[in-house]
């Protein structure tokens, strides 16, 4: 199995905020939904995951509450807020910008 | 929205930390379980499973770190430990604390103070609505016009909303009891609407209560007046009072704080100006020569300063032309409330000159506290070394050691403020000991405030940059060795500076302040041309009591009859005004053989009417001739007495008993005598010409009663006030007291400049004091291991102390060389304030020089007895 890549600086928060807008996630699902939907090909590190998942809080665009989980004990489950909700949005866009400049900088070169 | 739950979330980190923490915690455990849990499913032991996860997720602490950096509560965690630190030294050092405190708490309430002034003369607007619509409408430099040109400018210019009328004015008030004289304000019907305020009480006089010449008896009462003169009495608006004899209606009572458009004249009453024939004896409403109207107005909305200038200029030139009179008359406007602009730039001059030396004291004391401050910094170069070592960021230590100084400084600006706050309202509740009301109001505003507080964070930084920027290149090893407690060697340092730039500037403001009250000592001793001690004073004007000129001289003669007889009364006189006084007139005088008689030719004279007796009460002396005599009637020959300079230039020489001069074209007066020469006006005049002229030949219905005893003048003065009363009841008498008491105004800027030149003086010592035995004692202090080592090998007391001080010393005493001829040089613009300050005064110079000496002598003195009382095994021992 090769290495999980690295995620690219300031990707983190998108993916986190992409998953949990589906529904609200603890810590432990976050990281592992990341690995899963990516085929194995990202990682997170656990060290980046819980302060990105801090800094969220703190700029409020994810709020948390304890709640029982399937891990058989209660977990800390984040949401998204309304203003994450718009943030995500706004991510997703320059994401958007990004990667399709970076393709057409690789095609046309 | 966001921003509350922001702000909801930090505080929560904030205050539960604790619960905080242990979430992450449980967070923590729970992801390293599972990690574990996936590790033993994969087939690991329980053991290595777990270290496996733990491998997995790096370095727990780090993580958790990472967070709390996130949760950004760490500025005000930091700033929360940064002041409990710095709370924790300060109580440690408690004399060190104190000091700080002390020097700061003076700079910083000595600033207050000062700028409070400055802001009540020059920055505070008068208490009127839209105060930055409002201007004086100046002729030169000062706002009197005649009234026919304020007519003709209020009807014809565009630019003002209002254009109103004032003058100061004093009257009889008579309170059906008493009567005294009050000062107050003839003003136009369009004063108060334009000034847009509300009466406490009552209605303000309008335009309709100043309709009819003479026949508009209405009054408005100051708010102060209304409480001491009418009991504060309710019912006060529609009552009668009597004004100069005659009944005036009160329409209302202004409201507290507004005392009339000038900012230190406080006034009691006002009263519409067509009364102005009946508060003042000589009618001048419809005289284009006499320019006693003082003029300002309210802009338009949206016209700017200069475009109502512009229109005033026009205007200006038309009135020159139509009348002679009003030739070259230039019309522009400034800020009301300092007689223009007559009073507005001394006032500026005086306050910034008194307010840059308050800010040198707080350089002073900036100076004295980064001294301390660097030389404690060096001290903890080992503990700020330890911290560098062990990981603590340049910019935190930096950031604590400005926390240090700023506290210190707010701490110091607040005990400062408080100190200023209470001197101030003493100050506003003074009232100078005049005839003439002057007071103003300098209690703190929010400027004031806002002053106080950036004084102090700028004083905090400024003595806590040195130490951040010795913290800043702190370099860990040579402090843990504990090598760089002595490098101090003979390197000159940029601190070596701050001690003499804080002598220097202390010796500065000595010099001035002894440079102030030499001068004011010889002021008091300087020749006025009469003795004011022992002579005792009484003045009242029976114009305002309604007599004519018969009457008013019988009244005169009587009061004169019996004021001679008091008990100890060795002579007794009367005049128009005594010299020095605020009443001044002039007029003009021609040599004998003039025919032409325009203005280039005449001399201005100050003129003095004054009865048989009066230089001998006075004890002006009479150099050649006679005094007046009751022969010198109204169908004698005219004569006159005139002082030297008179003499000398007006008639050629000081030989003038018998030749005459001229008053006009068919007015010839013949001088009986010649008087020494004397004050007039102000102590810093060129020698002025004086004209006496007699009253019995010349009636004046203001009077100034002087009887000179040896009984206390205060005394004699009641007697006096008695006898007049017993002539006249109704008739206000004002200027009650000893003659030097009444020549206070002419004394206040010097006074005032010397008690705030000897307080910076004081100032200036005791920060000095702190300053060099700070550093004295630090030095003690630091060294005592290498005093010890000299002591044991046989240093004699005095060597010990020449090693220790020899530097301070010489330190010192640059600074005074420096501070010396600073000094010097500033005390020339002293001289302009205080009349005959020198600084070429050897006495100055030396009692500066012994002030300083003294100063490093007692502030050494401690430290120097310790260094000597060093024990020198002990001093080894130590670390």
């Amino acid at each position: 199995m090769p290495k999980p890549s690295d995620l690219l600086q300031g990707t983190l928060d998108l993916l986190i905020l992409r998953i949990i807008a589906k529904e609200p996630l603890h810590g432990w699902g976050i990281a592992r939904r990341i690995q899963m939907l990516s085929g194995d090909v990202l990682a997170v590190g656990q060290g980046s995951l819980y302060p990105a998942l801090h800094r969220l809080e703190q700029q409020g665009w994810i709020s948390a509450e304890w709640k029982d989980s399937d891990l058989g004990r209660s977990a800390k489950f984040y949401v998204l807020t309304r203003e994450g909700k718009k943030q995500l949005e706004r991510e997703l866009k320059s994401w958007d910008r990004l990667s399709s400049a970076v393709q057409l900088v690789i095609e046309s070169a | 929205m966001r921003f509350s739950r922001i702000l909801a979330h930090r505080m929560r980190s904030l205050l539960g930390r604790s619960r905080v923490e242990a979430d992450l915690q449980r967070e923590i455990d729970l992801h390293i379980e599972q990690l574990t849990k996936e590790y033993v499913d994969a087939g690991m032991t329980q053991a290595q499973a777990r270290s496996a996860a733990r491998r997995e997720f790096g370095p727990l602490d780090l993580t958790t770190e990472q967070c709390r950096d996130t949760r950004r509560v760490n500025l005000l965690e930091d700033l929360f430990k940064d002041l409990a630190h710095t709370f924790r030294l300060l109580a440690r050092a408690p004399g060190f604390t104190l000091t700080a405190l002390l020097s700061l708490a003076l700079g910083i309430g000595a600033n207050t103070i000062v700028f409070s002034v400055f802001n009540a003369l020059l920055l505070k607007p008068l208490p009127i609505a839209e105060p930055e619509r409002v201007y004086s409408v100046n002729r030169s430099r000062d706002p009197s016009n005649s009234f026919p040109n304020y007519r003709e400018i209020r009807d014809r210019n565009v630019v003002f909303e209002s254009l109103f009328a004032y003058r100061i004015a004093q009257m009889a008030l008579d309170n059906n009891a008493t009567a005294s004289r009050v000062w107050g304000y003839l003003v136009t019907g369009n004063y108060f609407p334009a000034l847009g305020i509300q009466p406490a009480l009552g209605r303000f006089i309008g335009p309709a209560d100043d309709a009819h010449v003479n026949a508009s008896p209405y009054a408005v009462l100051s708010y102060s007046c209304w409480r001491n003169r009418f009991g504060g009495a309710p019912d006060i608006a529609g009552k009668d009072v009597r004004i100069n004899g005659r009944l005036y209606t009160v329409l209302g009572v202004a409201p507290r704080g507004f005392h009339g458009t000038e900012v230190f004249y406080w006034a009691e009453i006002w009263v519409p100006m067509m009364m102005q024939a009946q508060i003042e004896t000589n009618p001048w409403l419809d005289n284009p020569y006499d320019f006693n109207a003082w003029m300002a107005g309210r802009l338009k909305p949206g016209i700017s300063a200069a475009q109502a200038a512009a229109n005033l200029q026009t205007i200006a030139v038309q009135l020159a032309r139509e009348r002679s009179i009003n030739e070259g008359m230039r019309l522009t406007l400034t800020q009301p409330g300092l007689v223009g602009s007559a009073m507005r730039e001394p006032a500026r001059a005086f306050a910034g000159g008194i307010m840059l030396l308050a800010v040198l004291v707080l350089l002073a004391a900036c100076a004295n506290l980064a001294a301390l401050l660097t030389a404690r910094t060096l001290d903890r170069e080992r503990d700020l070394a330890i911290r560098v070592s062990i990981g603590a960021g340049r910019s935190r230590l930096v950031r604590q050691l400005l926390t240090e100084s700023l506290t210190l400084s707010i701490l110091g600006g607040a005990a400062g403020c408080a100190l200023a706050v209470l001197l101030l309202r003493l100050l506003s509740q003074w009232r100078a000991p005049l005839e003439f009301p002057v007071q103003f109001d300098v209690n703190p505003d929010w400027r004031v405030f806002l002053f106080a507080f950036s004084a102090a964070a700028v004083t905090g930084i400024l003595f806590g940059v040195g130490p951040a920027h010795r913290a800043w290149q702190a370099d860990p090893a040579p402090g843990l060795k504990g090598i760089a407690a002595h490098t101090s060697g003979r390197r000159w340092l940029v601190r070596d500076l701050l001690l003499p730039l804080q002598v220097a500037l202390c010796c500065t403001l000595v010099i001035s302040s002894l440079v102030a009250v030499f001068g004011l000592m010889r002021s008091f001793r300087t020749p006025l041309g009469f003795v004011p001690d022992g002579a005792a004073v009484a003045g009242y004007d029976v114009g305002l009591a309604g007599y004519d000129q018969t009457r008013g001289r019988e009244f005169e003669q009587r009061v004169l009859q019996e004021v001679a007889r008091l008990p100890g009364v060795e002579s007794a006189a009367y005049s128009s005004s005594v010299p020095l006084s605020i009443d001044q007139s002039t007029t003009v005088a021609y040599p004998e053989d003039t025919t032409d008689f325009r203005p280039k030719n005449a001399y201005s004279v100050t003129y003095y009417q004054v009865s048989p007796g009066y230089f001998h009460t006075a004890r002006t002396r009479l150099l050649a001739g006679r005094e007046f005599t009751p022969q010198d009637g109204p169908h004698a020959p005219r004569v006159a007495i005139v002082n030297q300079e008179f003499a000398r230039r007006v008639v050629g020489t000081a030989d003038a008993v018998g030749r005459r001069f001229r008053g006009g074209a068919e007015n010839l007066v013949e001088i009986v005598g010649v008087v020494e020469d004397g004050k007039c006006q102000t102590l810093t005049e060129t020698p002025c010409l004086a004209l006496f002229r007699p009253m019995l030949q010349d009636y004046s219905s203001t009077v100034v009663v002087a009887a000179r005893s040896a009984r206390p003048e205060s005394e004699l003065a009641a007697d006096m006030r008695q006898t007049i009363a017993r002539l006249d009841p109704h008739l206000a008498v004002y200027g009650l007291g000893g003659l030097r008491q009444m020549l206070g105004l002419v004394y206040l800027p010097m006074r005032a400049a010397v008690i705030t030149l000897g307080a910076f003086g004081l100032l200036a010592l005791m920060l000095s004091i702190t300053g060099i035995y700070g550093l004295s004692a630090y030095t003690v202090s630091r060294r005592s291991r290498e005093i010890g080592i000299r002591m044991a090998i046989g240093a004699r007391p005095a060597q010990v102390l020449r090693f220790v001080f020899g530097r301070i010393a010489a330190l010192v005493s640059a600074g005074a060389a420096a501070g010396l001829a600073l000094g010097i040089a500033a005390a020339g613009v002293l001289a302009a304030i205080v009349y005959q300050a020198t600084s070429r005064d050897p006495l100055v110079i030396g009692g500066a020089a012994l002030a300083i000496a003294l100063v490093a002598i007692v502030a050494a003195f401690g430290p120097a007895r310790r260094a000597l009382r060093v024990d020198p095994v002990q001093s080894l021992r130590h670390d």
